[in-house]
Formats: C-alpha cells, sequence, structure tokens
C-alpha cells in the first residue's frame, strides 16, 4: 500500500484534474480545432474562491485591465483538482449583475432613498442604543441576527464580537435548517461535530456508504472522489429513494421510503449484533451502552424494516451483511438525515453502527458529514470579547415568537427567512420587528421587509480567510474592487461593534489584521499563519499548533481513541433518552394521518443552483432551467390522470405550489420531489417559482427543521 | 496541641465525607428524576402536581419550541405557577441537547 504522504496525495491531485485545463490559451489549437489566438494579456492572478458550497472551491480568477479574463479551478488544490461546478462559474456573472444593490438606501414610503454608508451605520447605532436605553437590562435578545454563510471567516468574527459585546446573544446559525442535527449528535457521541476523515482516504476505503448523501449534485467536485474510490476497488452504495446524479457513481442503489433511515440502520445493527458481526473485543473495551443498544433495536428485524422502509427483507440483509464484512467503511451522512424530524436518532443509530464494527479509527473509516469542515476553536478568542452575564442565545422558534410579540427592535436580516418552514410565518414575524437592516446582493423576498439596506459585496471583491470541506483554512484575495459602496461584513460589524462598545472591542483596519490577532489568540490555530496560507493554494488543515507541524490529513482520531472525555464511546444518553424511531412529523403514513395529503414531499438541491437566493439571478443558470417541476412515480401518476409536462399544483397543509410533472421511475412510488431554490423575485424565468418553504409545515426535531417526509397531494392544474 | 491538629484533622474528614455525601446523594437523586426534555406525556402525567393535560401542553410547548432550557419557560403553559415549579423541582430535571454546534 503506498504511503499517503504529501507528495503523493498532489500526484493524485494532478491525475485528477480535468476541466479547468481546458481554460489555458492554446488547447483549443493543439486539439485541432481552430487557429492559435494571440495569448490573454494577463496582469495578474488571483486566488479566490466560490462562495457557494462548503467545498469551497478554489479558483485561479486571472485579471487584465482591471476586469476577470479567465476564471478556473485551481488545478493544484489538492481537494478539487481544479474542478468548478455551474454555482461557482456563476459568481462572474452576479457580481457584475445589473440587479445588485450597490448603495446603502433607507425606506422612504414605499420606495428607497440612497443614504451614505456613514448615515447608514449611524441609523442602526441609534436604533440600538434606543433599544438598550429604554430595555435597560432586559435588551439581550432585542437585537437579533440571521446569519449568512459568511463570505469569509472575518466577517463571522467581527459580527460576533460586535453583537456580544454590546450584550446581544442571539446570533441565529444556518444549521437549524441545515445539519445541526448532525453536527450535535457527532459531537455528544465522538467529541468533534465534524466529519471524522478528510475525503482523499475514500481512496483508502473499502466501503463506501453515501447515506442519504447525493454528492454528485449537492457537492459537485467532490464526485472525483467516489470515482477514485471506485477505482481503487471499494464498492459503493447509495442509499436515498430516487435516481440523481449520484446514482451513476455507485455499484449499488438502496431507494428506500423518505425518513425511515434509523430504520433501516436500526435493522443493521440488530442483524450486526445477531450475527456477531461486529467488534466484540473493542465494544468491551471502549464502548458503554451496547445491552441497551441491543435491546433498543431487537424488535427492528428485516421483516419489520421491511415493512416501514419498504425495501425487501433481503435487501436489509444483504446491507447488513457488507456493513459486517467491511474491514474499512466510511459513512457519508447525507444532509438530508438531519432534515427530517427523527434525524437526531437516525443519525445516532448510524453513528453506532460505525462504532460498534470499529469504524472510526485508521485509514479508509470514518464518517463524513456535509458541512464537516469548520475549524474549532473560534470561542477561545470570542469569549473575551463577550458582555458579562451574557445569556445564551435563543433557537430560532423561540426568536420568532419573540418577534411575533414584537418583542425584537432590530433585525440584521443577512440571509433568507425562506429557508425556514411555513416561512410565511416567519416573514409575518419580521413584519413586527421594529428596524430591520438587510444585508445581500439582490432586491430580493429579504430586502423587501427591510427598513434599511447595507449591501455585501461577493466573494471575489473582499478578501479573508475561508475553510473547505476538510477543516482545511485558506486565506482569499480580492480580486475585483467592491462595486458602488458595498461594504464587507467585517467592515460593517467591526464598525458597529467600535460604536456599541468602544472600550472592548479590538481596533484593525483589515481582514488580515483581524485574522492575525485571532490566530495568535487561539493555540490550535497558530501554525496557520497568513504567510503560509498564501503560499499554500490548497490551504492548511487545522489545528495546527506550530508552523513546522505537519498537516493533520487523514482520520482525525489520530490518536487511535476518540474526542470524548475518555476517548470511549457512550451509546447511552440522558440527554437523548433511549433509542427509538418514529414516523417523520406529517408523514401520511403514522397513525391518525390525514388522509388529504397521501404522498410523501421530498425536495433538495440541484446540481446547479444555491437554495433560495443568489444562483436565481443568474441568467446563465436560468437557461437550462425550466420552472419549478415535481417528479413523480409512473402508478402514483397515473391514480391521478397526470403525465409529463402536466400542469400541476403540489399542495400541502400550508398551501400549494405550481410545477410541471414528470413522471419518472426513478423516484419510489407514494413519493415526490421538486428543488428547493425557487425565488419569487427572480429576474429570469427559468428561476422564477413561488418559495418553497411557503408549503412547509412548521415540523422540527429538537434541534433542525424538518423540510421532508410529510404529507401532501398532487392535483391537475 | 497535637490532640487539636488531631482533633481538627478528624473534623475536617467527617466534613470532607459529609460533602462527599451529600454529592453522591444529590447526584443519585438527580439520576432518579424525570428528563423534562424526554419524558412522554404519560411519564409526565404521574409527576405529583402534574396531571394529563398539564403533561400534554408541557410535551406540546417542547415539541414546538425546542429544548426547555429552564423550569421558568413553563410558566408559558396555562394552569402552571411558581409554587407548582417549586414543587416539580423533586421530580424534574433538565437535560437539553444545547443545538448550538453548528458548522457551516
Amino acid at each position: 500500500m503506498k504511503k499517503l504522504d504529501r507528495r503523493n496525495f498532489l500526484k493524485l491531485g494532478a491525475s485528477l484534474v480535468g476541466a479547468g485545463a481546458l481554460g489555458v490559451p492554446g488547447a483549443a489549437s493543439a486539439m485541432g480545432r481552430g487557429p492559435e489566438r494571440p495569448p490573454l494579456a494577463i496582469d495578474r492572478v488571483v486566488n479566490g474562491n466560490c462562495q457557494f458550497c462548503q467545498v469551497r472551491c478554489r479558483l485561479k480568477l486571472s485579471l487584465s485591465g482591471g476586469r476577470i479574463v479567465l476564471a478556473e479551478g485551481d488545478p493544484e488544490d489538492v481537494w478539487t483538482a481544479g474542478a468548478m461546478c455551474p454555482k461557482g462559474k456563476s459568481q462572474l456573472e452576479l457580481v457584475e449583475s445589473p440587479h445588485r444593490l450597490l448603495y446603502p438606501m433607507v425606506r422612504d414610503g414605499s420606495s428607497w432613498k440612497r443614504i451614505t454608508y456613514a448615515q447608514a451605520l449611524d441609523l442602526v447605532v441609534s436604533r440600538i442604543e434606543e433599544c438598550k436605553a429604554k430595555h435597560q437590562k432586559d435588551y439581550s435578545g432585542r437585537v437579533v441576527l440571521f446569519s449568512p454563510l459568511w463570505d469569509c471567516r472575518e466577517g463571522e468574527i467581527a459580527a460576533d464580537m460586535a453583537l456580544s459585546a454590546a450584550g446581544f446573544s442571539n446570533i441565529l446559525t444556518p444549521g437549524e435548517t441545515c445539519i445541526s442535527s448532525a453536527s450535535n449528535i457527532l459531537s455528544t457521541f465522538l467529541g468533534t461535530p465534524n466529519s471524522t476523515t478528510t475525503v482523499n482516504e475514500l481512496e483508502n476505503t473499502g466501503l463506501v456508504l453515501l447515506w442519504g448523501a447525493n454528492i454528485a449534485e449537492t457537492l459537485p467536485p467532490y464526485a472525483r472522489w467516489i470515482e477514485a474510490a471506485r477505482a481503487k476497488g471499494a464498492k459503493v452504495l447509495y442509499l436515498d429513494c430516487r435516481t440523481t446524479h449520484t446514482s451513476a457513481l455507485c455499484d449499488r442503489q438502496i431507494m428506500l421510503r423518505p425518513g425511515t433511515d434509523g430504520v433501516l440502520a436500526m435493522g443493521v445493527l440488530n442483524l450486526l449484533i445477531q450475527t456477531g458481526a461486529y467488534d466484540a473485543d473493542y465494544v468491551a473495551a471502549h464502548v458503554r451502552g451496547f445491552d441497551n443498544l441491543a435491546k433498543a433495536v431487537t424488535p427492528y428485524t428485516p421483516e419489520e424494516v421491511a415493512r416501514i422502509t419498504r425495501l425487501p427483507a433481503e435487501t436489509v440483509t444483504e446491507l447488513a451483511s457488507a456493513i459486517g464484512a467491511s474491514k474499512r467503511t466510511i459513512l457519508w451522512l447525507g444532509g438530508s438525515l438531519s432534515r427530517y424530524s427523527n434525524g437526531m436518532q437516525t443519525i445516532r443509530a448510524l453513528v453506532a453502527m460505525q462504532g460498534i464494527t470499529n469504524r472510526m479509527f485508521g485509514p479508509g473509516s470514518g464518517i463524513i458529514t456535509m458541512e464537516g469542515g469548520k475549524p474549532g476553536d473560534d470561542e477561545v478568542f470570542l469569549e473575551h470579547y463577550r458582555a458579562e452575564g451574557l445569556p445564551e442565545g435563543q433557537n430560532m422558534r423561540r426568536v420568532t415568537r419573540s418577534m411575533a410579540k414584537g418583542e425584537v427592535d432590530v433585525l440584521f436580516l443577512n440571509s433568507s427567512y425562506r429557508r425556514y418552514p411555513d416561512c410565511n410565518a416567519v416573514k409575518a414575524a419580521i413584519e413586527k420587528v421594529g428596524f430591520v437592516v438587510f444585508r445581500g446582493h439582490f432586491m430580493n423576498e429579504e430586502a423587501a421587509l427591510a427598513q434599511l439596506i447595507i449591501p455585501t459585496p461577493f466573494g471575489l471583491e473582499s478578501d479573508g480567510s475561508m475553510f473547505g470541506a476538510e477543516r482545511q483554512v485558506f486565506w482569499r484575495e480580492a480580486t475585483l474592487a467592491p462595486a458602488g459602496e458595498v461594504v464587507a461584513d467585517w467592515k460593517f460589524y467591526r464598525d458597529l461593534g467600535q460604536r456599541l462598545a468602544p472600550q472592548v472591542y479590538p481596533k484593525f483596519e483589515s481582514a488580515g489584521e483581524l485574522y492575525e490577532m485571532f490566530r495568535k489568540a487561539v493555540p490550535s490555530w497558530r501554525g496557520l499563519s497568513l504567510a503560509r496560507l498564501q503560499k499554500a493554494p490548497s490551504g492548511v488543515v487545522w489545528p495546527s499548533f506550530a508552523e513546522d507541524e505537519p498537516e493533520r490529513i487523514g482520520n482525525y482520531f489520530a490518536a487511535g481513541k476518540l474526542m470524548t472525555a475518555d476517548g470511549d464511546l457512550e451509546l447511552d444518553s440522558s440527554v437523548l433518552g433511549p433509542l427509538t424511531w418514529q414516523e417523520p412529523k406529517g408523514s401520511p403514513l403514522a397513525d391518525k394521518a390525514a388522509k388529504d395529503f397521501p404522498l410523501i414531499f421530498t425536495q433538495g438541491k440541484v446540481a446547479w443552483h444555491w437554495q433560495q437566493s443568489l444562483t436565481n439571478y443568474s441568467q446563465l443558470i436560468a437557461q437550462f432551467c425550466s420552472g419549478r417541476q415535481v417528479f413523480v412515480h409512473p402508478s402514483t401518476a397515473g391514480g391521478y390522470g397526470i403525465e409529463s409536462g402536466d400542469a400541476v399544483k403540489i399542495r400541502t397543509e400550508l398551501g400549494e405550489l405550481s410545477a410541471t410533472a414528470v413522471v419518472t421511475e426513478g423516484i419510489l412510488p407514494g413519493v415526490v420531489f421538486t428543488a428547493s431554490h425557487f425565488s419569487p423575485s427572480a429576474p429570469f424565468e427559468g428561476n422564477r417559482g413561488q418559495s418553497i418553504n411557503t408549503v412547509v409545515p412548521n415540523n422540527w426535531d429538537r434541534v433542525s427543521a424538518q423540510f421532508n417526509g410529510f404529507g401532501c397531494q398532487l392535483v391537475k392544474a | 496541641m497535637k490532640r487539636l491538629a488531631s482533633l481538627l484533622s478528624r473534623a475536617t474528614l467527617c466534613l470532607l465525607l459529609c460533602l462527599a455525601l451529600g454529592a453522591a446523594t444529590a447526584v443519585a437523586a438527580d439520576q432518579e428524576k424525570l428528563n423534562i426534555n424526554t419524558a412522554t406525556v404519560e411519564q409526565l402525567a404521574k409527576v405529583p402536581g402534574l396531571n394529563e393535560t398539564l403533561a400534554q401542553e408541557i410535551v406540546k410547548y417542547r415539541e414546538e419550541m425546542g429544548d426547555i432550557k429552564a423550569m421558568d419557560e413553563l410558566l408559558e403553559i396555562k394552569g402552571m405557577d411558581k409554587a407548582l415549579l417549586e414543587k416539580l423541582q423533586e421530580s424534574i430535571m433538565i437535560e437539553g441537547v444545547s443545538g448550538s454546534d453548528c458548522t457551516c
């Protein structure tokens, strides 16, 4: 077995170079496609990154005369080898879009009045100071921030410091609508909320379980790692209720009823235990709660699992057999698992499965989770700036209730409210907020709710540190000067923080200065100097305690034990209670389910769109989209007299969406799928549609919102 | 002097033993209490001071709002008051998912 050191790793990266290389001038001639054109006069090449999915593909942007003339994925990046997906390419259009907001504006009746940044900042400060003066000691929940996917870490750090130093604790992260269920379960049982290995370990594994993980469409540049795994002889099993681009990358797809993943996991656990196909020595030495686990999964015989999941019982047995026999297994948790109300218990069962088979450690084993690459220890820095006695922040449900009761005075609407289920109710609550500040790029549904707009730059227009999916930290240089008077988050929140908490808030004049301030203060970041990052196109993996330490690539549990207090796996949890499974809330198969909505609703991303926001403003992408479609099995469609191309309504207890039917055998009977991304305000018809979460009922697990698995109906329009 | 030192060290030992016993008792008592964030309606209905209606309301609140973080939150439920909360402390404990881990 070849040692996976950095040199070999780079060779692998080079061998996976794809389309990025075709951007080289002169290549067309070499391939016999026409006359050679004069080379581009490139002034400089800048290191950038895509600001969409967490892979955050590193880019090489070539400028001539101040304009971007060539954008390629960085072929030297060891994680992406130069890949870029359509979303990343759309940034080039979006940054020049005529629809961009470029100047601060304050609401003036039904229209907007342009103001200066200084005036905008004064307005925000005055509203916050009014709030504090009026509510004296009871103001901590009255200023709220909906976090975006920050364009750089310095934006998030500056914002956190500004609000917490000023005494406000309600900074709402996207996680509640994303994968917080997974990150909380991983943190509870493994001691880290992140992936426990890096994606290159797919080259060393024997079995890849893409469990609800539609990688080809959610993390397109990472499809190459699945291909690399298969090329090395690994088996790839994909569990999803419908055919996707990922289906073509696997050896076998298991199409189970949506929302029943926990049942299947418990059925596999039952078989592993019954047949002894687990690591008894490891369990005896390092796992507690095994007996309770065995008891909890006993009812989930292959027949019972088959009944609930709609899989053949033999499939359950075959899956358990493959997992039990595998010497190295990587479990890739799809984001969708966190988006059912039974998600936490599902992920808990899957973690237990990896645990008792002792597939957490070493090359080719571990768990990868979506959004699993965020480096840690921000708290070590941020805690110095928190106001004394700052209460714990509230979750979105409590914040929505506070807004609806008129108990929130200022909202920084930095991201889409339409990412929450029953988003019309969230909108109604936001309409009761005293002062809404929109921080974004376009005049969309969020801007429409604001009293003040302070537009933000795109990642191409700002520098800062960022992280990818492997805990790697990299430095992005600004490629373009910021358009108009857009203001980077780190700058706006710095200015705000220095006005609200001048005694506490630190002084810095650039993202780089803030980065170095942070880096020097946090031991696990000390090895990640700005100078080092600037020389590392692939970034450098966190943690790094000193600059001369080797990079920590591969299985995170390098010491062969978990990051829990004693290194062992405790399967019992008084916080979570017993391991159980329940139907997703609103499931048409639950007891006493309403008969009106007999079909199972699912939604998700498609490869070329980001959810509810930016990519809807791309004309390039709109060319390949034809409005909302709903995918339905022929046996289901036939029952409604629906054929492909028919105009239909997807109806839920909250309302209905218009869509065009696509009848396909690539989805389970009784299940429908429609894409998540549409916006009513999209300027291009192909991207335009009603926001999906207007019809998604407000169901949650203990942490995350549910977006799938509830009942719906199809009606011919 | 020696006798005084001996008396003091015995007293200290007794005090330490009492504290340890008290802590262990507290831990054991806590372990017998019901976690308000995982208890079923049936379990809560049997708690002294609660009934089926209140139990349903507690679970409904929890399902709607997420894990309960402090007993005071239950004052939002019709029929709950401070005296009842005080009584519930004997049977109920709070262990919740923090929900704060977000890796986005």
